[in-house]
């Protein structure tokens, strides 16, 4: 046995060896791509930097600015509508339709299907067909037309275009959180539902007293990764509206994709990263809170 | 079994008179076909309107269906650059595509079946960046890239996106649920660990790797904010650049032949889709069961 032992344990070593050198690619692509680069943003938000002349250390000057700047606080206050307005109506219609297919006794599928057709679709591509909508005078348009003649400034307008986009959103990703919530639908015990309707539970109160219970690390999983995705949307807002007209729609990433490649102002743009971050930490820990999720 | 699964509308099977439940039924139907119909509406305007010429896309009242289909439309973009915008997206979507079934099997087959000293907090890293926004590194990313010399290259374009966090969670989830039993009946025939993880583990995850791939290919094929960043130069501009740069740079774009293009981006996708709908549902479920 103990002759055995020492050439087991290289063999052993040998192995995880190779396990570890599994990993390793993967590895060294996200230390640079994303580790690295997290440390970069945080020592370039502390510098002036335009691309043509060299880095130069400005302390806590970008912040000041982000916190101070007119355009940048109107970023967060436009991306603070557009969060609420825009995850709360999603987790709904998906969480509503998620039970609803769930309630089918056929064809589910075939709804599954058509609700997940935008998912699919290039944002950029989904964004070009809504502007042909509504465009003036457009399909949109003319459905409204009983009623407003004119036409409607759907993108035109600081108090309309925020809801176009968001409906648009709506459109295209509700189809992707239906589905996961109802996966977590069709996991939960057939029993628990038979139980409850010998027991005469009417349908809502079986929504209500089993289905959300037991579907809650899913609603907390979906309201999370809504919020993620919510938070970072830029390819819609780019095509139909780029910020405008003029700031109503400068979500926090156009603000800094135009601020970083149009001005070049590198520092202050990390620098709105940066808080952006803090917030989107914050927001997801207060929401997995309010959802009491144990991972 | 199936019934099991559904949430039948009624209270119990003798709870209700079976016309209510039948209206209620009937209703549910209406609603999702009404639905389903406004879902499908967009794509379906603009598969029609491809084929109109020019002044009919916007006519009032709107002409559902072109009254001579343009096939030009679908001809024109070819000669604006749109075919090398084609091949561009083709190329780095194919690599995009194939690199994370490889990579990321490594990967996930390490952090599943193997136990060396840090391994959790590889795999904990690796998780986090789920929570970091794109917009964080942008701007540094660009940086670095700029650094290597691979801005306006496919090398660009491509290295920054060769392995993903889904795809290496989704592999590590999946290599769990092949037994270790297999592995090690191969280690005792002699065979070397790549060689093991060559022809055992790899065939194994076939389920995984098709949703993998499905996943990679249109988020490769769809991606926007990182090509925006990283080309200017007109040939190596993706799909998605080619139909922003002609809405934008205040001309006056032929919507007839953007939304032929808008049809033929979608194509690759679409069939994809109608192809492997079930590992497309499936893998978006999966994602949610992270538990």
């Amino acid at each position: 046995m103990s002759s055995i032992a020492p050439t087991r344990l290289s063999y052993r070593a040998v192995q995880q060896i190779w396990g570890a050198l599994f990993v390793l690619p993967v590895l060294l692509l996200f230390l640079v791509f994303r580790l690295y680069p997290m440390f970069l943003a945080v020592q370039i938000s502390f510098q002036k930097y335009d691309l043509l002349t060299p880095p130069r250390w400005v302390g806590l000057d970008n912040y000041a600015f982000i916190f101070s700047n007119e355009r940048v606080l109107n970023s967060f206050k436009v991306t603070g509508i557009f969060i609420v307005g825009q995850t709360v109506p999603l987790v709904l219609c998906a969480l509503g339709l998620a039970v609803v297919l769930f309630t089918l006794p056929r064809f589910r599928h075939v709804f599954e299907l058509t609700f997940y057709f935008p998912v699919i679709m290039t944002a950029v591509v989904a964004a070009l067909i809504w502007l042909t909508l509504f465009y003036p005078r457009g399909l949109f348009d003319q459905i409204v037309a009983p009623w407003f003649p004119l036409g409607v400034p759907w993108l035109t307008s600081p108090v309309l275009a925020l809801p176009s986009v968001i409906a648009v959103d709506l459109w295209k990703s509700t189809g992707y959180y239906m589905i996961i919530l109802l996966a977590g639908l069709l996991s939960i015990p057939g029993e628990y539902l038979e139980a409850a309707t010998i027991d005469g539970a009417g349908y809502w109160s079986r929504v209500r007293h089993i289905l959300l219970p037991l579907l809650r690390p899913q609603l907390a999983f979906v309201a999370v990764i809504a919020l993620i995705n919510t938070v970072q949307a830029f390819d819609s807002f780019y095509v139909l509206t780029r910020g405008g007209p003029g700031d109503a729609t400068r979500v926090l990433p156009i603000e800094i994709y135009l601020r970083a490649f149009q001005v070049l102002e590198m520092g202050r743009a990390a620098a709105v990263s940066m808080a952006m971050f803090v917030v989107l930490v914050v927001l997801s820990l207060v929401q997995l809170r309010l959802f009491r999720y144990e991972p | 079994m199936s019934r099991a699964a559904t949430l039948a509308l009624a209270r119990s099977e003798s709870g209700r008179p079976r016309v209510w439940r039948a209206v209620g039924y009937g209703l549910l139907y209406a609603f999702l076909v009404g639905l389903s119909a406004f879902m499908l509406l967009p794509f379906a305007f603009a598969l029609t309107s491809s084929l109109k010429p020019e002044p009919e896309v916007f006519a009032v009242p709107i002409n559902w269906l072109p009254s001579e289909p343009q096939w030009q439309n679908y001809v024109a973009p070819w000669s604006k650059n749109f075919g090398r915008y084609f091949v561009n997206s083709t190329v780095v979507a194919a690599v995009q595509t194939l690199s994370p079934l490889i990579l990321c099997s490594l990967a996930g087959y390490s952090l599943a079946k193997f136990r060396y000293p840090g391994r959790q907090l590889v795999f904990f890293f690796i998780l986090s960046t789920i929570m970091l926004p794109t917009q964080v590194t942008l701007v540094p990313t660009f940086l670095i890239v700029k650094q290597l010399g691979w801005v306006n290259s496919y090398l660009g374009l491509i290295v920054p996106g060769l392995a993903t966090t889904f795809g290496t969670f989704l592999m590590r989830q999946f290599m769990f649920s092949i037994p270790s039993e297999y592995v090690d009946a191969a280690r005792i025939d002699g065979a070397s660990e790549p060689r093991i993880y060559w022809n055992i583990v790899l065939p194994m995850c076939r389920p995984a790797l098709s949703a993998l791939a499905i996943f990679s290919f249109t988020g490769s094929w769809n991606s926007f904010l990182w090509p925006l960043v990283i080309v200017n130069q007109d040939e190596m501009r993706t799909v998605p650049l080619g139909i922003v740069f002609y809405i934008g740079e205040g001309r006056v774009p032929e919507y007839g032949q953007l939304l032929a293009v808008a049809v033929l981006a979608t194509l690759p996708v679409l069939v994809l889709f109608a192809a492997m709908q079930r590992e497309f549902i499936r893998g978006a479920a999966m994602s949610g069961l992270k538990g």
